[in-house]
């Protein structure tokens, strides 16, 4: 039993894991990976290093602290032990880099910052039938913290015009090719 | 707090375009301070510096908005102790303290909100508030009162901008179009910040006042002085002290 459990994690970091790499332009990634080695493309307790991811971690830290004096927030000390246990046997190494806050909202959803609060939504809770299915939701997000591009490719996508935004990649003008100038 | 931040900013450079001086509300504000030293409690500041790309987007810049956040406090410590005031920060609070509070934050960023938008720029005045100003936050401020002894509690919101090397050339390139006749410069940084003071007693809003500018820099001490100053110039003094200077 303990070896199907183990399995089926190791499954959804794999699934994690490749549709990150599809979305990162690597086609190839469809092909069957074993799990077992892949290695997190971060180190745990990473702290940003870029000037713009910085600033987004500050940003975050901000909505964090708003988020921790929250009327939504749910303070039950059991489910709060479990839902942070489940993530933290999800997450290994990467589990003391997140804080997880259960926020009662009818929604269905959970969302995880680069920074490492975790918001899981009542919402999520209550359209889960079973501790599978919620890991399933988990791991997705937990599979986040490990990834180097995180809030990367959000601060580059900002960083673009935002009429520019949804036009095909190479018609796209750099705010670098107006600095050239 | 970011969205709602940011879409403020937006909203009081768009209505308040062109506008290169301070917005002063005091006439309308019946605030007369205590005779005699009073405490005020500076609530947690909302501050955020950012860059402005070449795409018009602003950038947070976490090391910019430190310096600020320290810069501001610091003016506003000097120069509200200048006026018989005695300041004490939010952080100094314990946590369960600052529970209480953040209720009085957030339906002060939303009053806020509401007085630049119908009392200071073009929009007009919400059926109920025409010809007074007598926003509050409610008897329920006591419970700041209660958890930091403070006679007023001063709400602090500040943005500022600053244009990339890209905006920049984007800005020169704009000018040089005006020799066509269509000037197509895209705008710089902006500097946006209010200011609001609650009486803990009642729970009222007994001083406002926003700036919005173009110029100034919050990264640098004299520069977050002189913004506190312009923010803070015309609210009135002690009498006790106004008498010994």
């Amino acid at each position: 039993m303990r070896h199907a459990d183990a399995s089926r994690r190791a499954f959804m970091l794999g699934a994690c894991c490749t549709g990150w790499g599809v979305t990162a332009g690597a086609p190839g990634a469809f092909a069957a990976i074993d799990p077992s080695v892949m290695t997190p493309t971060l180190a745990p307790n990473f702290k940003p290093v870029d000037t713009d991811e910085k600033g987004f971690w500050q940003a975050v830290k901000d909505i964090e602290e708003d988020i921790k004096r929250s009327n939504f927030l749910l303070h039950d000390e059991k489910l709060n032990s479990y839902i942070s246990g489940l993530c933290c046997n999800l997450a290994k190494d990467f589990c003391p880099d997140m804080r997880v806050y259960i926020v009662r909202t009818p929604y269905f959803n959970a969302s995880m910052y680069s920074t490492g609060m975790m918001q899981v939504w009542t919402g999520l809770l209550l359209r889960m039938k079973s501790e599978a299915q919620l890991a399933v939701c988990l791991v997705m997000k937990s599979v986040i913290i490990c990834v180097v591009t995180r809030s990367r490719n959000i601060a580059a996508f900002a960083r673009k015009p935002a009429a520019m935004r949804f036009l095909p990649r190479h018609w796209r003008l750099q705010p670098e090719d107006l600095a050239i100038w | 707090m970011g969205k709602l931040g940011t879409a403020l900013a937006a909203g009081v450079m768009l209505l308040l375009a062109a506008c290169g001086t301070t917005q002063n509300l005091s006439r309308k504000v019946q605030f007369t301070p205590p005779p005699g030293p009073f405490k005020i409690t500076l609530m947690k500041p909302d501050v955020q510096l950012s860059l402005l790309t070449a795409g018009g987007l602003e950038e947070p810049n976490a090391e910019w908005t430190d310096k600020a956040r320290e810069n501001l406090l610091k003016a506003l410590t000097e120069q509200i102790s200048g006026r018989g005031g005695a300041m004490s920060s939010m952080q100094e609070l314990p946590a369960e303290k600052t529970m209480v509070v953040a209720d009085f934050e957030r339906l002060n960023r939303v009053i806020g909100t509401t007085i630049i938008m119908h009392k200071l720029s073009m929009l007009p005045d919400l059926p109920t508030k025409k010809d007074r100003f007598d926003w509050t936050l409610g008897n329920g401020a006591q419970a700041i009162r209660e958890a930091t002894n403070a006679d007023y509690a001063l709400f602090l919101f500040a943005r500022d901008s600053f244009s990339s090397g890209g905006r920049q050339a984007l800005q020169v390139l704009g000018m040089a179009s005006c020799v066509i006749g269509v000037c197509l410069a895209p705008g710089g940084g902006n500097q946006v910040a209010f200011v609001s003071l609650a009486d803990l007693k009642t729970g009222n809003i007994v001083w406002f006042n926003l700036l919005a500018k173009s110029t100034g820099d919050l990264r640098d001490p004299a520069g977050a002085a002189a913004s506190v100053s312009a923010l803070i110039a015309e609210m009135p003094v002690t009498p006790v002290l106004a008498k010994k200077q």
